[in-house]
Formats: structure tokens, C-alpha cells, sequence
């Protein structure tokens, strides 16, 4: 087994480097070629969101990226935007935003959901807090599949995900009420959650911060290392 | 390879073509771009995806804000992707059903005098 550690100051510009040496070490370690886009979009969104939350809470630490390589090729992202004093009450529910809409939605129907063995923490603008003493549980989401109500105008679609199904917020002013950076925040996680199979987001140890942790296959070994 | 922006006239449509990697470091400047072409007064925009080499989430949410932007204005938003590596992004963000997606600029172009959210329409309405 072999580890690439990678530490960059949280900007935007070195999400892609992490991107570029996640994909280089990933391909080393023997994962199958076909992965590796997906590891690279994971990755990506990983890092999007450690540099988001450290924007967010004015943290100015450095960002890890752990990669090993042994049975499976894991990736941790660690962030250290912590649950500090000062920075408002943690959300009620983790995995709220991605949860069905709430009341006042009209007639929009609820959304399939199901399940996800992560800890889904919200991410960057109004959601970065980390849940204390979260470690692994089920939460309920819906992203990836039909939370969009067919045959409504477009614009009462992304209401309806902007002020419900993503956002997790009321749905007063559905339209209005989420920004570019919620709605990314929002994609995000459901990228990650569904690209990675064993994707675990937790706090950790220290409590400042949260660890994004997914694994790959590896299918083949390098005959040099 | 850093963001390239092109956009050019087709008809009443404006036709951006995108390449590059859209990420959160060039979202940005596709964002600016986006503003700018509805500023000039264009309506009916359509977003050439086709040579986009890698697309994440900071990218959605600023072609998500360009549609909000464009019905908002009257207009319409439509992207062209033919990539199933793009075509997977939108999928597992169920994007897919909010966005009309075409396979080229000529679909995308053709289909300016339907509903805006034909391309969102999956048929299965109530």
C-alpha cells in the first residue's frame, strides 16, 4: 500500500490540480481506466466543497487529499472548517436540503427518495455547518432520481428544487430564494452521491471539520511498484 | 485545458459554444459571460457543450442561474451535449428534466418555436 498526501490553500485554482494528481495516482494504483473520469468528477466536487466551507467559515487552513492504494484506491478530503463559536446554531437535520419538500409546496407531488449510507453535511453559503457527533447514519435523499414533478413549467421545476427538494428551505418565494453557489452545493453532493458507491462524509475527530471518504476498485496492480 | 467562450448568431438564437473545463475556478467567467449576453438583449441562448472536457457542479449552478435569469426575462435557455460523460452529469443531478438537452445546435436551434420546457417535458404529465 502507498499514500499521496496533498495539502493546497483553499482556492478555487487548486481544485484542479487535486482533480489532475487524484487521476494520476488513481491510475498508478491500477484502478480501470473507465473509473477514472468519475474519480476525477468526485474528487473535484470533493475539493469543491472543503474549499466552499472553508470560504464560508473564513478558514484559511490548508485542504488534505489523502490517496491510498491498497485493496481499494481511497480518497479522504479533509476539511477543517469547523463547527467554531460564533458561527450560528447547527442545522436541524443533516440531510434536510435534500429531503422531500416541505408543506406549502401546492401541488407539487412529493419525490422519490431513498437511502444512503453517508452522513450527508451540507456544504459552502448558508449550509456549512458540520453536525456534531455525527458519525455514520441513513439519511434520506433525493437527488438523483424524480425529484423533479414531470410535466410542470420548468421554471415550477427549479422552484420546486430551489426551494424545496435541494435547498431544503421553505418554498415561500421558490424562484428567488437560492443562489448559483446553493444550487452548486446542492449538485454537488448529489454528484457525490451518486458517483461514489461507499461515500462517507463525517466529522472528524477533533470535531473541526468533516472527511469526505470514497473508495474505488483497483483491478489491476503496476508491475513496478 | 483552461475555459474557452465563443458565441455567435444563428438566427434569433445566440449560439455560446464552451470549452475547456467549466469548474469552480472558470464557472466565473462563464457566469459574466451568461449576464452579458442577456444584458445585450439575447433571448433565446443556446449553450454548445459539445468541447466542455470536464463540467461540475460550480457549472450547473451557473447555467441553472442563466435559465432562472432568461425566464425570467421571457426567454429560453437550451444545451447542446452529446457526451454521455456530460449527459451522466445531468442525469444523476436530475438536471435533465430541467434544461433542454439536445445532441447538436441544429436540434437546439429547431426547437425554438416550442414551449420553452419541451425539452424538459418528459410526457408522463398529470
Amino acid at each position: 500500500m502507498s499514500t499521496v498526501r496533498l495539502s493546497f490553500s483553499p482556492a478555487a485554482a487548486h481544485v484542479r490540480t487535486a482533480r489532475l494528481v487524484g487521476v494520476a495516482v488513481a491510475r498508478r494504483a491500477g484502478v480501470a481506466e473507465e473509473l477514472l473520469e468519475e474519480i476525477r468528477l468526485a474528487i473535484g466536487e470533493a475539493c469543491s466543497r472543503a474549499v466552499a466551507l472553508h470560504r464560508s467559515h473564513g478558514v484559511d487552513d490548508l485542504v488534505d487529499v489523502v490517496m491510498e492504494d491498497g485493496l481499494r484506491f481511497t480518497v479522504r478530503v479533509i476539511d477543517r472548517a469547523g463547527d467554531g463559536p460564533g458561527l450560528g446554531p447547527p442545522p436541524t437535520d443533516p440531510g434536510l436540503f435534500l429531503d422531500e419538500p416541505r408543506s406549502g409546496n401546492g401541488s407539487i407531488s412529493a419525490p422519490a427518495t431513498r437511502t444512503a449510507d453517508v452522513v450527508q453535511v451540507p456544504r459552502g453559503a448558508d449550509v456549512g455547518r458540520v453536525p456534531r457527533g455525527a458519525d455514520v447514519g441513513r439519511v434520506p435523499y433525493g437527488a438523483d432520481v424524480g425529484q423533479v414533478p414531470h410535466g410542470s413549467d420548468v421554471v415550477a421545476d427549479l422552484g420546486y428544487e430551489a426551494g424545496a427538494a435541494l435547498a431544503g428551505q421553505p418554498a415561500e418565494d421558490p424562484t428567488d430564494s437560492l443562489t448559483e453557489e446553493v444550487v452548486a452545493a446542492r449538485m454537488g453532493l448529489a454528484l457525490l452521491v451518486g458517483l461514489v458507491d461507499d461515500l462517507v462524509v463525517a466529522s472528524v475527530a477533533d470535531g473541526l471539520g468533516t472527511e469526505v471518504s470514497m473508495s474505488w476498485p483497483v483491478e489491476r496492480r503496476m508491475s513496478d511498484r | 485545458m483552461e475555459l474557452s467562450l465563443s458565441a455567435r448568431t444563428v438566427a434569433e438564437h445566440t449560439v455560446l459554444e464552451v470549452g475547456g473545463e467549466v469548474d469552480v475556478y472558470t464557472a466565473p467567467e462563464l457566469r459574466t459571460r451568461l449576464v452579458e449576453l442577456a444584458t445585450a438583449g439575447a433571448r433565446s441562448v443556446v449553450v454548445d457543450l459539445r468541447r466542455v472536457e470536464f463540467l461540475d457542479s460550480t457549472g450547473l449552478g451557473v447555467l441553472v442561474g442563466a435559465l432562472k435569469r432568461l425566464h425570467a426575462a421571457g426567454g429560453r435557455l437550451a444545451l447542446v451535449a452529446d457526451h454521455e460523460r456530460l449527459l451522466k452529469i445531468f442525469r444523476i443531478t436530475a438536471l435533465d428534466r430541467v434544461f433542454p438537452l439536445y445532441a447538436s445546435v441544429d436540434a437546439a436551434t429547431a426547437a425554438s418555436g416550442a414551449d420553452p420546457g419541451t425539452g424538459a417535458d418528459l410526457g408522463d404529465s398529470e
